[in-house]
């Protein structure tokens, strides 16, 4: 377990070469490049570029995603554990010659994209004109007929159903003596009714009012065609967008072979986009450029060698100011470092701090095994992720890691249910019990340890020693990171003296009736030792009230300080408390499974029983694994973050972020 | 026929009047514990169902523009889903021990003990599993902003079951005692 330590580089050179220098820090994936503090004089050209950039690789995404829309790739459900493609540095070299030809055809893919859009509005909107002409159909005139030699004409529905006396009968009410007129009604529905009417040119004005006043509208399409030409173009401007609609997808479809160089587009345009933002850090005059980062110690000496060997570069190396920020990588064992990016998402070790992954990745696993304790389950979860990790070795790190910690969990899992007895719950027995008549009271599969829903006290006693045992390891390292920093007043104050008094006041507590009350039977301290313990709790105490807060002048503040500490114990009460989660998680899980259990044998033996029994015996053991995997893995984060880091770990650090070509999707560049 | 109904009410009634004790004495008990039983697994479920809804209501939002976040924004959706879960737990194992899936049925003042052990979890669960819930929804929208924060996020939710478990705990250890 430790913090990998770095150097600081900086790197010199030639302005015409600052790119081929980026690409080579980015390809050896070592260079973390720290900001500088002054704006940079490139910066607004730079931000331009960086841009373009980024609008390409949108680009490339947004023609992918309509390829896949259209031609969808033969992906398979694990698509997304298979890794990159292998592309070594030279290949990606030439590889990157027909970025052009990629960036046309995204942009042509997109431009057919938009001309089935049109093709579709048009095509709806011919839709819209035809449903429209509807009514007009049996008209046999051009709908903008106006008006004949002395007579005008007005085409146009009402709203509502009329007839033909209904609206003869209206026209006379509202216009008294009006009679020399020609009216035609066309077929309408309960919501309009179509119409024609001749009149006088004079009498128009009058009648044209009334009929407005009544709601009379004239059809959407006005054209110089009657209703049954204009039909036959409006079908015929629609089956022609319609095929060019499916042209213009036929040849999206057609493009799928480019899909390749489209997501060859996106990785590129994402490294590029990377050097930029890069770039948009470093400093540079109008011939030379400045980088100043961080670099693996171990790796430094090489890289400046490589560096130095292929450019007209000076490259310096010093070592890390003690004040100075530097960025935090994690290097752990293979058994601890699946569980680095538990530590990673609550914080990475800051100014002082140790790498808490070693010792916290083995109560990880082990609280997570005491949690789920099931030996079927765990089996699973070693088969399922040992075979994953076995079938996919190019998988990105982090689910690599993911898997690797569900491994090792499931290992713990396994020996917790041969402990505590439990095989999918009590299945062994229930299934010999019902299928093989063997007699109910014999107990084929036992515990190696004990049942915990037989003897839930004990388990509860025994969470709560787990938990103190993982307390005072986070106590320890707290003490052991104020030694390295030479606080030794610090470390009686707050780490020494809580100590003291915690052990003083476990081994009074031990004997006690409470005690034995709760776990049935105390356990005995010879006299010597009692008196021990009480003297060795009120050192502690008394240290606490002293020394806690040892550098404050005002004695009084001190002593309220320390007082304050002192009544830290309550949160040394609820911190241990919280480890009953142990006993709870683990009988969920076991009882559930008896449950399912049970209600799988309730059909009894025989062909019939045994199909339902495999039935129910499935679906319910999925859901109860998922739902209890869920919660192991939930508590036992909580447990490392808030108890166990709660006593020592603070996680400020900056991570190490190094420049990289591993931001790319679809193809991966061989390490070199 | 009406002297006979008197007749048997004159006779029967002082012994009817001893024998109602020890027959409600006998066959209460179960009544009691069932409702204990049915109180954890009902409030503490019902209170569950709110928080996994809700949950469910902003992870679905959430999905729309970041579908790559389903496996995070499920898990956060799951969170107040425990409490059921311990109302059952609870449930189950007092159903082991009152005569009905084993067992054997209490008198009135066990049957009482055991409706008072469920009373726990059944509150608890379901005012934490609420409140998990909410806790869940902002979670969701904290991941939604910013996808690093997995680990914090999940961790808020978590808190608040602390305390379901506590009651679990005081539940299951005196459903199993008594």
């Amino acid at each position: 377990m430790s913090v990998v330590s770095m150097q600081k580089m900086l790197i010199a050179g030639m302005r015409e070469e600052q790119d081929a220098v980026l690409k080579e820090l980015q390809r050896r994936r070592l260079f973390h490049l720290s900001k500088m503090e002054e704006e940079t004089l490139s910066a607004p050209e730079v931000k331009e570029k960086l841009t373009r950039a980024e609008k390409q690789a949108q680009l490339a995404d947004n023609a992918l995603k309509l390829l896949n829309e259209y031609a969808p790739a033969d992906e398979g459900m694990f698509a997304s554990l298979k890794g990159g493609r292998e592309l070594s540095a030279d290949a990606w070299q030439e590889k990157a010659l027909s970025l052009p030809q990629a960036a046309a055809l995204a942009e042509s893919l997109l431009e057919k994209q938009k001309g089935i859009g049109e093709a579709a509005a048009k095509a709806a909107r011919a839709q819209v004109l035809l449903e429209g002409l509807v009514p007009w159909e049996g008209l046999d005139m051009p709908l903008n007929t106006s008006e004949t030699g002395r007579c005008r004409v007005l085409i146009g529905a009402l709203p509502g159903a009329w007839t033909e006396e209904s609206l003869k009968d209206a026209l006379a009410a509202g216009l008294p003596g009006f009679d020399t007129y020609e009216l035609e009604l066309l077929k309408g529905d309960a919501t309009q009714t179509p119409l024609v009417l001749l009149c006088l040119k004079e009498d128009a004005p009058a009648v044209e009012d009334l009929l407005r006043k009544k709601g009379f509208a004239k059809p959407i399409l006005v054209s110089d065609k009657t209703p049954a030409e204009a039909k036959e173009d409006l079908q015929f401007e629609k089956a022609a967008a319609v095929t060019e609609g499916e042209e213009l997808k036929a040849a999206i479809r057609a493009a799928a072979p480019g899909r390749d160089a489209l997501q060859f587009l996106y990785d590129e345009s994402q490294l590029e986009a990377g050097r930029l933002a890069a770039l948009a850090k470093t400093g540079e005059g109008s011939r030379s450029f400045f980088l100043s980062g961080y670099v693996p110690a171990n790796r430094a000496e090489a890289l400046k060698k490589q560096l130095e060997d292929k450019y007209t570069v000076s490259v310096s190396l010093i070592d890390a100011a003690p004040e100075e920020a530097v960025p935090v990588a994690l290097h752990n064992n293979r058994f601890a470092a699946p569980t680095e990016s538990v530590v990673e998402s609550y914080g990475l070790p800051g100014e002082g701090e140790v790498d808490p992954t070693g010792i916290m990745a083995i109560f990880y696993y082990f609280l997570f095994g005491l949690m789920l304790s099931d030996a079927g389950y765990g089996l699973l979860m070693i088969v399922g992720c040992g075979l994953v990790l076995k079938k996919f070795p190019k998988m990105s790190r982090s689910t690599k890691q993911m898997m690797t910690m569900f491994f090792w969990c499931g290992v713990s899992t396994f020996l917790w249910g041969i402990l505590f007895g439990g095989f999918f719950g009590d299945a062994i027995d229930v299934i010999a019990h019902t299928f093989f008549g063997v007699p109910k009271d014999v107990q084929v599969f036992k515990p190696l340890w004990f049942a915990p829903l037989e003897k839930p006290m004990k388990l509860l006693v025994y969470s709560f020693l787990f938990g103190v045992l993982h307390l005072f390891v986070g106590l320890g390292l707290k003490g052991w990171q104020l030694l390295k920093q030479k606080r030794v007043m610090d470390f009686i104050g707050s780490v020494l003296s809580w100590f003291l008094l915690l052990i003083g006041l476990i081994l009074m507590l031990l004997p006690s009736d409470l005690f034995a009350s709760i776990s049935g039977s105390p356990i005995p301290i010879p006299e010597p030792v009692q008196s021990a313990a009480k003297i060795l709790a009120l050192i502690g105490a008394v240290g606490l009230l002293l020394f806690a807060a040892w550098d404050r002048k005002n004695f009084g503040l001190r002593l309220a300080l320390g007082a304050y500490e002192l009544y830290g114990i309550t949160g040394w009460l609820s911190d241990v408390l919280s480890y009953s989660r142990l006993l709870a998680l683990g009988l969920a899980t076991g009882v559930i499974a008896s449950v399912i259990n049970s209600m799988a044998s309730m059909f009894g033996g025989g062909v019939k029983g045994a199909i339902l029994f495999i039935i129910i015996f499935l679906v319910g053991h999925a859901l109860n694994m998922a739902i209890n995997l869920l919660g192991a893995y939930v508590h036992t984060n909580r447990l490392q973050y808030v108890e166990f880091f709660g006593k020592f770990y603070d996680g400020g650090g900056e991570a190490y972020e190094p420049l990289t070509t591993d931001t790319t999707k679809y193809y991966h560049m061989e390490e070199t | 026929m009406g002297n006979l109904l008197s007749l048997a009410l004159t006779t029967g009634a002082p012994a009817a009047a001893e024998a109602a004790p020890a027959l409600l004495n006998d066959q209460l008990g179960i009544v009691y514990a069932l409702l204990g039983v049915a109180l954890a697994t009902l409030l503490a479920g019902i209170g569950s169902a709110i928080g996994v809804g809700m949950g469910g209501r902003a992870a679905a939002g959430v999905l729309t523009e970041k579908p790559e976040l389903f496996a995070k924004v499920l898990i956060l959706q799951l969170l107040p889903g425990t409490q059921g879960i311990y109302g059952l737990l609870v449930a189950f194992v007092a159903l082991g021990k009152i005569g009905v899936l084993g067992g054997e049925a209490p008198d009135a003042r066990t049957g009482l003990l055991y409706l008072a052990a469920c009373l726990p979890i059944a509150f608890v669960g379901l005012l934490s599993a609420i409140h998990q819930g909410k806790t869940s929804v902002a979670s969701i929208g904290l991941l939604a902003k910013n996808p690093k924060t997995f680990g914090k996020a999940m961790l808020l939710p978590a808190m608040v079951e602390t305390y379901a478990i506590l009651a679990l705990l005081v539940s299951i250890l005196t459903v199993s005692n008594l």
